[in-house]
């Protein structure tokens, strides 16, 4: 098989998974702890920059974002920009200053999570002046940008064998 | 790294950027109007969504009892509270003649309100970063619904439609601070705005804003919608009042409401897509829309 088919298809069995984690976040009642979901595409993304490099991993980011926007309680639009900032970010960092390993994953999800949280926190609910916010910020935004960094690290494990195997097809190849 | 800022690799993930921007934009621009994208993926996803939905129903069917004895022990010690509670109720016979009178009453507001025409729908997607209970069903403007629809139980209120797909919508609740809905308590016909509030929104409950220093309402009562404005019928039960407490400038009085819907386990629920006395106001909404 091509090289080229080899990256096609890796690329369309990230999105498929994407699409996968994506109907698994948002199903009703499902990983439910004290009301608190994890966003699984957003961990996938942020594990796919980090081997993928800042290019395709922006694109990576960029897909995941709008694969959240569909059911997001924000404007369509708003994951995928802030995804495909933060996902070409981890890659240049990991492709010149960080190593690609568990405790960064987890470091760079719970980071990405908490950009994106804290700016819709800021435009939704602080600019606005609701009464107590900052209850709303540690008992839901917090909750859910941790469950979601502790979800990126299986996501890392699982990316970073697929990413291996596909080296490993590539280099065969050559 | 200082490289990459010249590669070509960088203008096309510029122009990306760009893209996703403008999108977002867009977004903003047409309210509550989904961009071409985002209906086309609600068309992709939402029957992914309702195959999972009905799984995860009949998993947590099944396996329910067992990874919940804890909550179904405290469930069972809650409800034999409640049964002696309500052994004492029927021994005061004329107590609970005036709580049959009530709920005679709001019968009767559902049975005066023939006028509805209803589109069943199933809750397919709670989203992650929902912050009060909003969620995602299987209907759009393919059957007819548009912009601020009331969606319902059969308990009562849950929300309005706050953005429309062609074959999905998402829906506010009313525990949400941004709702705003007319409410009036049956037993006082002191009228308020329902909203959501931070700390309340988090028990569950929502508040009835407002309310005169005068008022009269007291715990127990029931609130319905006002209809003022045409946006939602009139007589849709809210919910009941827990507490009267001042609001904190002294000027009014707000009302601690518990809806009357169970709204974080909403599965099935109902959009009224139309009744009598949906105005102007409502009809220029929905035109509004279209033209977006």
């Amino acid at each position: 098989m091509p090289k080229t088919r080899y990256k096609v298809l890796k690329y369309l069995l990230y999105f498929l998974g994407g699409v996968f984690l994506c109907v698994l976040q948002n199903t009703p009642g499902l990983f439910v702890i004290a009301g608190v979901k994890p966003m699984l595409v957003a961990a996938l993304a942020v594990a796919a920059a980090m081997f993928e490099g800042e290019f395709a991993g922006a694109l990576c980011g960029a897909a995941g974002g709008l694969l959240c926007d569909i059911f997001s309680y924000y404007r369509f639009g708003f994951y995928a920009l802030i995804f495909f900032l933060c996902c070409c970010a981890v890659g240049l960092l990991v492709q010149n200053y960080m190593r690609p390993v568990a405790t960064n994953c987890f470091l760079f999800t719970f980071l990405t999570m908490l950009f994106a949280q804290s700016v819709a926190f800021f435009f939704t609910v602080l600019i606005r002046g609701y009464e107590s916010p900052g209850l709303l910020f540690t008992a839901q935004v917090l909750p859910l940008c941790l469950y979601t960094a502790a979800a990126a690290v299986p996501a890392f494990y699982g990316v970073r064998r697929f990413h291996l195997f596909f080296q490993q097809l590539l280099e065969a190849q050559e | 790294m200082k490289d990459f800022f010249k590669t070509n690799r960088f203008r096309v993930l510029l122009v990306v950027g760009a893209l996703l921007f403008s999108f977002l934009l867009r977004a903003i621009y047409t309210g509550g109007l989904m961009p071409f994208l985002s209906s086309a993926g609600g068309l992709l996803m939402v029957p992914l969504q309702s195959v999972s939905a009905a799984a995860g129903g009949f998993l947590e069917e099944r396996l329910g009892p067992f990874l919940h004895a804890g909550e179904l022990y405290e469930e069972n010690q809650a409800l034999r509270a409640e049964i002696q509670e309500l052994q004492e109720q029927l021994i005061d016979y004329e107590s609970a003649k005036m709580e049959n009178e009530q709920f005679r009453e709001l019968l009767e507001i559902k049975e005066r309100n023939s006028d509805f025409i209803f589109e069943p729908a199933t809750v397919v997607s709670r989203s992650p970063d929902d912050r009060f209970g909003s969620f995602t069903i299987d209907v759009g403007s393919y059957q007819g619904v548009t912009l601020r629809c009331p969606v319902i139980t059969s308990d009562g209120l849950v929300g309005i439609v706050s953005e429309v797909g062609y074959s999905y919508s998402k829906v506010q609740t009313i525990l949400d601070t941004a709702v705003n809905i007319g409410g009036v308590d049956i037993h006082t016909l002191d009228t308020g705005i329902i909203t959501g509030s931070i700390p309340l929104s988090l028990e569950g409950n929502c508040q009835l804003g407002f309310l005169p220093r005068e008022s009269g309402a007291t715990p127990g009562d029931i609130i319905v919608t006002s209809g003022t404005g045409g946006l939602l019928p009139k007589g849709l039960v809210i919910g009941e009042i827990l507490s009267v407490e001042t609001e904190a400038s002294g000027l009014s009085l707000y009302a601690v409401v518990k809806p009357a819907a169970d709204i974080q386990g909403a599965k099935q629920v109902f959009v009224i897509t139309d009744f009598s006395g949906k105005d102007e106001a409502a009809q220029a909404l929905d035109g509004a829309q279209e033209e977006g």
